[in-house]
């Protein structure tokens, strides 16, 4: 029963400076389940990527069925049956399912014309094994997400896959779909196929797999059976790494609420959030990618629209229309992605800083430039930006650097509560205890401050308080003084401590 | 799966063919409103001003339909002319056509090469061949309008059967063969594929790149082949003439259902498109409507065609939101 199909050793994989696969090894068996986990940022996704020769390693020997392959290519991949299931997935979207399953493969008549038949047969017989019914003559963009998986499925299993990488598959699922998926893929097993689970869920990896790998900060932590885990061996063997920041301890002294958010729903992936912000006090979002925190503040900030809940800003009520209404009202976000919705990077330093200020200073559609001009180069010394250049166009700026110009801008519109999404995401060792400590002046200026970070050395050690968001939903509060990452994590993954 | 009753296969006949619909409505809508537009005459004016544009549209729609754009017709339809006239002088009317499809489409595989093989996009490449084509129909005729003496050749232009040209009939036959290609063929799914998510056909082991050379042939020698039917009706290969017939055709595309994004649309709806304006230019003619608001006209219906399509697109991604996106 142990055949062993893939083998990986010793994989290393770096992009630019950063290591993010240390000399990880796994090996996947025929009709087995194999689980990887770890956290955001673990290298799982590299990981898998170097399976289906999306990316090359560095190092490292991969064997596949008893053959040693120097690299993988996509299309090598395919056709000799390893196949992923993207959690995006990777279908044509104005084709149809039997479009789609058979591209590239089309069975032809005698005159060379597509042979729907055959094509429809071949479907359905691939669709039977499965055991689902999706209609075959409909765009695959209009079936539901879970039916869109089913097809990428049947895909792989007319390919005659040996190894299926199913890449967080249940992240958008009803559990409808996931007892639906879960039978297919211990048919799977039966066909002796080997496969590859990614996933966040805890019970899902407890339920379906053989075997559990564990990912830590690019490197293998432990593989074993999944009996010989239990769900807290599985958190502990995810966290404890070295600290590099320690929480200062302080207990600040928080002022009074500014910002409340009652039952807050939207969009499916915020459910009934309701939390309060002080005045002097950072607030920690920890919570898994996906988690619905970014979808929160989307909605608190008018840039998605909610359906029900209530916001409360300084003790007034305020339904939130846009972001240009928030910035009004003294809210201000530093979005997640800096490139495409922080930075016009094009555009000089002193532009960015001013872009939410200058209507403040314009009389009768006159702008005041002079005003402007000044705001800018004094909210330059004041973040302390390098170069102290408010010509300089932000794109040349370092990450750190962008960053600061980002708050600046909130500062110069008179934010003074500040919403910052990943606030160090892309940023270096060096210039991040920098924008810690400039979040921490602002916090002693008065300023509420949330942070939403899934880096979780920096959700703990900057944090006077965390919430942990998991499905949409905050599961659980904590003093960042007492906070752990281990009981960050398990109420992330929803382990009952 | 249940069978659809017949109202769900009529809308959604209507929902893929809208243009048609729109077509045949004013096409019913001036018949009995405006006299001698059914006239045997002004239908056959109608084939023939919609004849040249029909091919153009022709070519244009597989480009589109890949999610590329082709804004070199024009100067395609010019040089062909050019390329045509001055090489009949010398070697007659048969070798003058093949020297004018072998023209355009050499230069319609210099386009596909250069945007299948390189990342530059296909704006930029066919408005450079835009120039290329156009210079060379300047050089060749030294800027002057070339005569065209060939009593063969003028047939192309002029040659009915019946009330229906000539031209009308080739078009409706190169048109049935495309619809062929792209429904019943391999290469016809993989134009489709490769407009609608280029990375998930590559990965699915169509080769994109030939795919992308051969759209931009077709619709160059569909230039040609129009380009000297315009010829043929001009009696005069001209180096400056063609001008914005790309606009036409483009506009024949999306008005035709065709998404600039690629990886939809149809022939059928295409060719209505391009009926469409043409029916519109024949009623302003007929009631004597200035012709200087037949630009106006044209434009007001491109805009509000691709408004009705884009709140059609933004329902179904209210609809289901997480699904538009995922995919």
């Amino acid at each position: 029963m142990d055949d062993l199909v893939l083998k990986l050793e010793g994989i290393c994989k770096s992009f630019a400076a950063v290591q993010v696969l240390k000399e990880v090894s796994l090996s996947l068996y025929a009709g087995q389940v194999h689980c990887l986990i770890g956290e955001n940022g673990a290298g799982k996704s590299t990981l898998i990527k170097v399976v289906s020769g999306a990316y090359h390693p560095d190092a490292g020997i991969i064997t596949y069925l008893g053959k040693t392959i120097g690299e993988i290519q996509p299309r090598w991949a395919r056709e000799n049956g390893i196949n992923t299931i993207y959690q995006e997935i990777d279908l044509v979207p104005h084709l149809t399912a039997a479009e789609n399953i058979l591209l590239g493969e089309e069975p032809l008549t005698r005159f060379g014309n597509i042979d729907k038949k055959r094509a429809y047969g071949r479907c359905k017989e691939l669709f039977a094994k499965l055991g689902v019914e999706i209609p075959l003559e409909v765009p695959v963009s209009q079936l539901r997400l879970a039916q869109q998986q089913m097809v990428a499925i049947a895909k792989a299993l007319h390919m005659n896959s040996r190894v299926i990488i199913f890449d967080e598959p249940t992240s958008v699922f009803t559990s409808k779909d996931v007892e639906i998926l879960f039978r297919i893929i211990r048919d799977l097993k039966k066909s002796n196929i080997a496969i590859l689970y990614i996933s966040h869920h805890m019970d899902e990896i407890f339920e379906i797999g053989d075997q559990i790998t564990v990912l830590r900060d690019g490197a293998l932590i432990r593989t074993d059976k999944t009996e010989n885990f239990t769900k807290e061996s599985l958190v502990h063997a995810m966290v404890g790494r070295n600290i590099d920041f320690v929480h200062d301890g302080a207990e600040n002294e928080q002022g009074e609420i500014v910002l409340e958010v009652k039952n807050l729903c939207a969009n499916k992936m915020v459910k009934d959030v309701s939390f309060q912000l002080h005045k002097n006090e950072i607030l920690g979002f920890g919570g898994l990618v996906g988690a619905g925190r970014t979808e929160t503040m989307r909605a608190l900030m008018g840039v998605d629209p909610y359906e029900s809940g209530e916001v409360l800003v300084r003790g007034q009520k305020a339904r939130i229309k846009n972001p240009r209404h928030a910035l009004g009202l003294g809210i201000g976000m530093l979005p997640e992605s800096r490139k495409t919705e922080g930075i016009v990077g094009a555009r000089p330093v002193g532009d960015n800083i001013t872009y939410s200020y200058v209507e403040n200073t314009t009389k009768l559609g006159i702008v005041r430039w002079k005003d402007v001009k000044a705001k800018a180069a004094g909210t330059v010394n004041q973040m302390a930006v390098r170069p102290n250049d408010t010509r300089k166009l932000v794109t040349f700026l370092s990450g750190g650097n962008q960053q600061k110009v980002v708050l600046g801008k909130l500062l110069a519109a008179n934010c003074d509560i500040l919403i910052l999404d990943e606030p160090t995401r892309g940023v270096d060792v060096g210039a991040r205890s920098e924008i810690y400590d400039t979040i921490k002046q602002l916090r002693a200026q008065g300023k509420a401050i949330i942070m939403i970070s899934s880096d979780m050395t920096e959700l703990l050690t900057q944090s006077d308080r965390i919430l942990v968001m998991s499905e949409g939903q905050i599961v659980s509060e904590m003093k960042g003084a007492e906070a752990t990452e281990e009981k960050v994590l398990s109420s992330a993954l929803r382990v009952e401590a | 799966m249940s069978q659809p009753i017949f109202g769900n296969q009529l809308s959604s006949f209507v929902k893929r063919n809208g243009s048609l619909v729109v077509l045949i409505f004013l096409f019913l809508l001036f018949s009995l409103t405006i006299a001698n537009f059914t006239d045997s005459r002004n239908l056959t004016a109608i084939m023939f001003q919609s004849v040249v544009t029909g091919f153009l549209a022709l070519g244009q729609f597989l480009v589109i339909v890949t999610g590329g754009i082709d804004l070199s017709q024009g100067a395609m339809v010019a040089m062909t002319s050019i390329v045509v006239s001055v090489s009949m002088m010398r070697y007659g009317a048969w070798a003058a056509i093949v020297c004018g499809l072998l023209a355009a489409t050499l230069l319609g595989f210099c386009t596909g090469l250069l945007v299948a093989k390189t990342t530059m996009p296909p704006f930029i490449v066919t408005l450079g061949m835009m120039g290329i084509a156009r210079g060379i129909a300047m050089m060749l005729a030294n800027a002057k309008p070339v005569p065209i003496t060939n009593d063969t050749f003028k047939l192309l232009g002029s040659e009915r059967i019946g009330w229906v040209p000539v031209s009308a009939i080739l078009l409706v036959i190169s048109a049935l063969i495309i619809h062929y290609i792209l429904r019943f063929r391999r290469i016809g799914r993989y134009i489709y594929a490769v407009g609608s998510s280029e990375s998930s056909a590559r990965l699915s082991g169509v080769n994109v790149a030939r795919i992308k050379l051969l759209v931009y042939m077709l619709s160059s020698f569909f230039c040609a082949i129009g380009g000297m039917i315009w010829t043929a009706r001009l009696v005069s290969g001209s180096p400056v003439g063609g001008y914005n017939y790309e606009t036409e055709s483009i506009a024949a595309v999306v008005v035709g259902g065709a998404s600039l994004s690629g990886g939809e649309g149809n022939v059928l709806g295409t060719m209505a498109g391009v009926l469409i304006f043409q029916c519109i230019n024949s009623m302003l003619n007929l009631t004597g409507i200035n012709p200087f608001w037949q630009g106006a006209f044209k434009g007001l219906l491109i805009i509000i065609t691709v408004a009705i399509s884009g709140l059609r697109g933004r329902g179904k991604l209210l609809g289901s939101r997480k699904g538009a996106k995922s995919v």
